[in-house]
């Protein structure tokens, strides 16, 4: 059995629908990312799993208990929020042992734990400081050991790296999944960065409108997307779609009979820049040299746009004439309606 | 740059001079009132209005003579801290609910209250007086206390809401995952934060209560009477005693203008932290 079960869980707001009867299995230890644009409901489903906002339909049940309607305080959860919500009249010390406090710890329990906590943070100088006399970097491990200190069922993460600058956020998430495999605990995981996701996620949950589009493992999630809002939002640059109408006859000819009126999408890498005599006619629109690969991007003569993804540095000009080889065999299909169309290998 | 200069120096300079215009304006019948209290009947209608003068103190011995001064005062006391407290008791959850968890309805409710502050008290003087006549409560301390805080509530849920939407939610939830109970969530980690707000509003409150005299004259007679009905007294029946009226008005004020005084510092004194980025 699941330790953590979602079922049919769904949320109001007035007459707004914002989460649509979700489903979901956690596994003891598992590492949960969920993922998705904003406005698609990730923060409001982790806000219902922590308890912090009324489940309106469903039930939610951990380690075989139902807590679909059990309060915050007695669930048992931890969350990390993205403002971090350090108590700002609380040293460091007493932010991280508040929850041991109410829980009726002895200080002796407190001062281990809380001195153990800090110093897989390396917070061990700063236990005397209060919130606001840290770096954003510090704050978020104070969060973060608040957290860990309880040693909860459940870790919740609210976008817990997106106030800090780009270095930080990279190391901290390297931080976070090697506090994961240590801890093994069981984590849920807000984002809309898919690069979080991917790294961190032992599986991702893609969200969009209130329900689950899809869950799997990331790699997973990355080759075989069950339709073209997953694949587009799996993977940076996003995944070329074009409708098959403005591509050669040839490559609509390579479609399976199902995509016939759909639309092909080819991952970056699967585009490929020749002379303009062997391939897809197509004229540079922007070169985006990152050093260590080069993004192109195209527009075809009929009108799709493209991105092409090479590891060597680029010699095309914008505006220059070029031809595409697009690699079929690892392409997806999409119907009509953006559902993936299997092919038979 | 260099240009500006002189206008910015000259905006200063006009601005410093009407503040301190506005403020002598202001403080001046204060003033006056203060240096009357120490004149004789005599000198404090002299014409032209003496400034200099030898100082006397029979004005404060007579108003504790002939009305005792304690007995207002203990009243005032005890009718401007019952209704702070109970304003508190019962602004501090409504403030909470409507700025914690606002629904689409706390605007209107907000503004309702706001708007009962701009009737005219003489309003409902009438249905009060029979209310508080049919209960027994004229000339009770009770009846002060409960219309004091009923007519200071919409400014004290305002002065609360405004200073609880300043604390971030997540602060709150964050106590809650961390298993406080609703009231330790209040009073470990809203109270200390919102401690500034909470004490403004109660000063407020209190000064408001203390000075009211529209309730405690119409309500009160020689039992509840505050300090405002003291003052009253050296007014009306025998005619004007300035020098008396202005001791008795002194004496009414000075607590809580010393109260004040003090604790400004602590009102002021911002809060700032760091909690939320």
């Amino acid at each position: 059995m699941a330790y953590l079960e979602l079922k049919g869980i769904e949320k109001f707001f007035g007459e707004h629908r914002a989460i649509k009867g979700v489903d979901l299995d956690i596994q003891p230890g598992e590492f949960i990312v969920f993922v998705g644009p904003s406005g698609c409901g990730k923060s409001t489903l982790l806000r219902l799993i922590a308890g912090l906002e009324h489940i309106d339909g469903g039930q939610l049940n951990l380690d075989g208990r139902d807590i679909t309607h059990l309060p915050a305080s007695k669930r048992d959860l931890a969350m990390v929020f993205q403002s971090y919500a350090l108590y700002p009249h609380m040293s460091v010390y007493e932010n991280m042992s508040f929850a041991l406090k109410l829980a009726g710890e002895s200080k002796q329990v407190i001062e281990e734990k809380v001195t153990r906590a800090a110093s897989i943070l390396n917070l061990t100088d700063y236990l005397d400081r209060t919130p606001g006399a840290l770096s954003g970097g510090q704050r978020q491990r104070v969060a973060i050991g608040r957290a860990i200190v309880r040693a909860p069922k459940v870790f919740l993460f609210d976008e817990p790296l997106s106030n800090l600058d780009a270095a930080l956020r990279g190391q901290t998430r390297v931080e976070i999944a090697q506090l994961h495999r240590d801890l093994g605990a069981t984590t849920i995981y807000v984002t809309h960065d898919q690069v979080e996701a991917m790294t961190l996620a032992d599986r991702v949950v893609v969200l969009r409108d209130g329900l689950i589009e899809q869950v799997g493992s990331p790699l997973d999630l990355y080759d075989h997307p069950v339709n073209q809002f997953v694949a587009q939002f799996i993977g940076t640059p996003q995944m070329n779609v074009s409708p098959l109408n403005t591509l050669p006859a040839a490559v609509q000819a390579a479609a399976p009979a199902a995509a016939k009126g759909g639309s092909i999408g080819l991952r970056p890498e699967g585009v490929r820049l020749t002379d303009v005599a062997t391939g897809v006619p197509a004229k540079v629109v922007l070169v985006e040299a990152l050093g260590a690969e080069t993004l192109i991007y195209v527009k075809t003569n009929e009108g799709a746009q493209m991105v092409a993804r090479q590891a060597d540095r680029a010699h095309v000009q914008v505006g220059a004439e070029v031809g595409l080889q697009l690699d079929i065999s690892t392409a997806h299909w999409f119907d009509a309606k953006g559902r993936t169309v299997r092919t038979p290998n | 740059m260099r240009h500006q200069r002189p206008t910015f120096t000259l905006s200063m300079i006009v601005r410093t001079i009407i503040a301190w215009s506005v403020t002598l304006l202001l403080f001046f019948p204060l003033g006056w009132m203060a240096l009357t209290a120490f004149k004789t009947e005599l000198q404090a209608i002299a014409v032209p209005p003496l400034v200099l003068f030898e100082p006397t103190l029979e004005n404060f011995t007579i108003v504790q003579e002939r009305s005792d001064y304690m007995h207002y005062a203990l009243n005032s006391l005890i009718t401007s801290v019952g209704s702070t407290l109970l304003g508190l008791a019962i602004a501090a959850p409504a403030a909470y609910a409507m700025a914690f968890y606002p629904s689409k309805a706390t605007k209107d409710v907000l503004m309702w209250m706001l708007s009962t502050k701009m009737m005219p008290a003489v309003g409902a003087l009438m249905p009060i007086y029979v209310l508080a006549q049919s209960s027994n409560m004229l000339d009770s301390l009770t009846a002060l206390v409960i219309i004091f805080t009923l007519a200071n509530l919409p400014i004290m849920v305002w002065m609360l809401y405004a200073g609880f939407k300043d604390i971030p939610k997540e602060i709150l939830d964050a106590a809650r995952m961390d298993g406080a109970t609703l009231w330790q969530e209040a009073r470990m980690v809203l109270l200390p934060l919102a401690i500034g707000t909470i004490a403004s509003t109660g000063l407020l409150c209190l000064v408001l209560s203390w000075n009211e005299a529209f309730w405690s004259l119409t309500l009160t007679a020689a039992k509840a009477g505050t300090l405002a009905a003291l003052i009253a007294q050296y007014s009306s029946p025998e005619g004007l005693f300035w020098a008396k009226l202005s001791a008795a008005s002194l004496m009414a004020i000075a607590p809580i203008v010393v109260f004040g005084w003090f604790s400004q510092k602590q009102l002021v004194q911002g809060l700032t932290f760091g909690a939320v980025k």
